[in-house]
Order: structure tokens, then C-alpha cells, then sequence
């Protein structure tokens, strides 16, 4: 006899009818999100452009 | 949409001034395929202001010609005829608004910021293979509806302003609540009106919320170049907010860090240049 228990899967049935949930920010993924968001997630939660645009006037500074 | 405002009606739409018909007969002839550099310079001379118009801009430093043109075959030559329907549809769009008194609208910014947002939707697009001449002349419309706001409603923009300053709003979110309608909805209704192409009517329409696409699309770009413009403070207002950027158009445009610094420094090299070309 088998010992393995098949597993249930708890979570409620989705709902094909119900509403989206709102797309994820950029703040919210950050596995998802591309190179851009992570960064500015690591950088205080800035705006992804004001960070890339930072990273642009540092590098004209320089 | 909240519906709590008053919406643009259609009647202050109608107030608006057509575009001339010497711009609809241009954009009619260059839609063709088989359009004739006759043929468009014989249009663009039938009208004075026009041709003087084209003339100033191909002499313009913008475009480094060294010699002076003096005719309109030889500007449009030079200029290439889409080019020539952009800046020609340009010049009368801000021709049709000469002033506008509405606190808090500045005229020069708008201006700057939408020829910013052009050049830069010029640069993506190069980079990504779509359509040059469309992507410029959606960017450069697609705020296209602020200014018809400023022009036919600018008691209702200001207290726009004020709800924005009050809540710390997004504008889009202001605009609703206070003319329950956004500038990116008017400016679609204007360029329907004005009979603008599709694609630079849904990319005004669509610029603030790009839908999902399999590959990236104008609307895309435009939406990713206003952010640009905004992030870059062209304009140099001192109340600028950086619009929400959509990371699923942003990953359709797909450039680079390194594309997007090139892309920065074109844009705010050609700017000056541009703004004095159309004396916007």
C-alpha cells in the first residue's frame, strides 16, 4: 500500500467571474519586475525613471 | 470614473477652430503611397504662412543645413515629406492656441515637454524598429487634451490644479473627479475631430494606461517617453510628479540601461533646437 498522502489543495477556488486583481507595482514584485524596478526598490522606493535618470546624471557628473 | 465633475460636453468641442484645410489636404497626400514631392510642395505653396513656416523650420539650426533654402521643393526635399506633415500639423495645432490665460498652465512648458516626449519617442522607436515619423507625432500630441482644457475650460483646470495640490492626487485622478473626464480621453475625442491617424489617436487616448500587447506598440512608447520627459524634469516645473509607469510596456520596449542613456542625451541635444524650429 502506497504511505504517500496526496495533498489537498486548500485554497478557495477561483472564481472565473470575479474581478482582476490590480496588476502588481513595481513595488510589489520585485521577482517579476525587470532590472529597472528591483533597483529602485533597493533604492528607498523611488520612482524607477527618477532612479535611472539619477544613475544617467551621475554617470554625465563623472 | 467618478462622474462627480462636468464633463467637456460635446458643444465646447464644436467651439474648437477646424484645422485648415490646406493641413487635411497635406496629410490626405502624404497618406498616399505614391505621394509626389510636386505635389506636396505645390499644396505647401498654396498657402503663404505655411510655406513660410516650412521654409523657417528647414532653415533652422535643427537641421544643420549649411546654405540657406529658399525653396519649398528644396525644404520639403530636405525636411522629407512625413517629417514636413509632422511639423506642418504642429505648427497648426499651436496655431489654433495662441493663448491661453489659465493659472497654473504654462504654455512654454507644455510645449517643451511634448517636443521632449516626441524626440524621445523617436529615439525608442528607431531602437526598436517601429515607425519614426508616427511615434514623433503621437508624442508630440499626446498631451494633446491639457491643452484644450486650458483653451476651452481653464476655470475648471485650475480647480483641477487646486484638487490635485489639495488630495496629492495624481492630475489624471484630478481631472476625473473635477471635469469628469481626463485630458488623454479629450485629446482622442480632438484628434477624432481633427482627423488625426488611428494610431496617434489611441496613443493620446491610451498614453497614461497602455493595454496589453504581445510586442511593444506606439502607445507603448508614448507612454514610456512622457515618463522620460517627466522623470528628466524637461520641462522644469517645480511641482513635477512622475506619472505611474507601467512595467509591462516598459518591458515590451526592452532597451537597455546603456540604450537608455544614449536615448536621454539625444533627447535633451535636439530639444533647444526643435523648440526654436517650431518657436514653440
Amino acid at each position: 500500500m502506497s504511505t504517500h498522502t496526496p495533498t489537498v489543495d486548500a485554497r478557495p477556488a477561483v472564481d472565473p467571474a470575479a474581478p482582476k486583481p490590480a496588476a502588481a507595482t513595481p513595488h510589489d514584485s520585485p521577482e517579476w519586475i525587470p532590472w529597472l524596478f528591483r533597483d529602485a526598490l533597493r533604492n528607498h522606493h523611488v520612482h524607477p525613471l527618477k532612479e535611472l535618470v539619477r544613475r544617467y546624471r551621475e554617470k554625465d557628473a563623472s | 470614473m467618478s462622474g462627480a465633475g462636468t464633463p467637456l460636453r460635446a458643444e465646447r468641442l464644436r467651439e474648437l477652430p477646424p484645422m485648415p484645410q490646406v493641413v487635411l489636404d497635406l496629410q490626405a497626400a502624404l497618406a498616399k503611397e505614391d505621394v509626389s514631392l510636386d505635389a506636396v510642395a505645390d499644396t505647401v505653396s498654396h498657402d503663404q504662412a505655411l510655406a513660410a513656416k516650412t521654409l523657417r523650420i528647414a532653415n533652422c539650426s535643427f537641421y544643420g543645413v549649411p546654405s540657406r533654402v529658399v525653396s519649398i521643393r528644396q525644404a520639403i526635399g530636405i525636411l522629407g515629406l512625413r517629417s514636413v506633415s509632422t511639423l506642418v500639423l504642429a505648427a497648426a495645432v499651436s496655431d489654433r492656441f495662441p493663448r491661453i490665460a489659465c493659472a497654473g498652465f504654462d504654455l512654454g512648458r507644455y510645449w517643451r515637454h511634448s517636443v521632449a516626449v516626441a524626440l524621445c519617442s523617436r529615439e525608442i522607436a528607431r531602437r526598436i524598429r517601429l515607425d519614426t515619423d508616427a511615434a514623433f507625432t503621437a508624442g508630440l500630441l499626446h498631451d494633446l487634451g491639457r491643452l484644450v482644457m486650458a483653451s476651452q475650460t481653464p476655470q475648471q483646470l485650475e480647480r483641477t490644479y487646486a484638487r490635485r495640490a489639495e488630495r496629492d492626487v495624481p492630475m489624471l485622478e484630478a481631472e476625473r473627479e473635477v471635469l469628469g473626464s481626463d485630458h488623454a480621453q479629450l485629446g482622442a475625442e480632438v484628434g477624432v475631430r481633427w482627423r488625426f491617424g488611428s494610431e496617434i489617436v489611441n496613443a493620446m487616448r491610451l498614453h497614461h494606461e497602455p493595454p496589453a500587447a504581445p510586442s511593444a506598440t506606439i502607445v507603448d512608447v508614448v507612454h514610456v517617453a512622457d515618463n522620460v520627459a517627466h522623470a528628466l524634469n524637461i520641462a522644469q516645473d517645480p511641482s513635477e510628479i512622475v506619472p505611474a509607469l507601467d512595467s509591462t510596456a516598459w518591458n515590451r520596449v526592452g532597451l537597455s540601461q546603456a540604450q537608455w542613456f544614449t536615448v536621454f542625451e539625444n533627447t535633451e541635444a535636439e530639444l533647444d533646437g526643435l523648440c526654436e524650429a517650431l518657436t514653440v
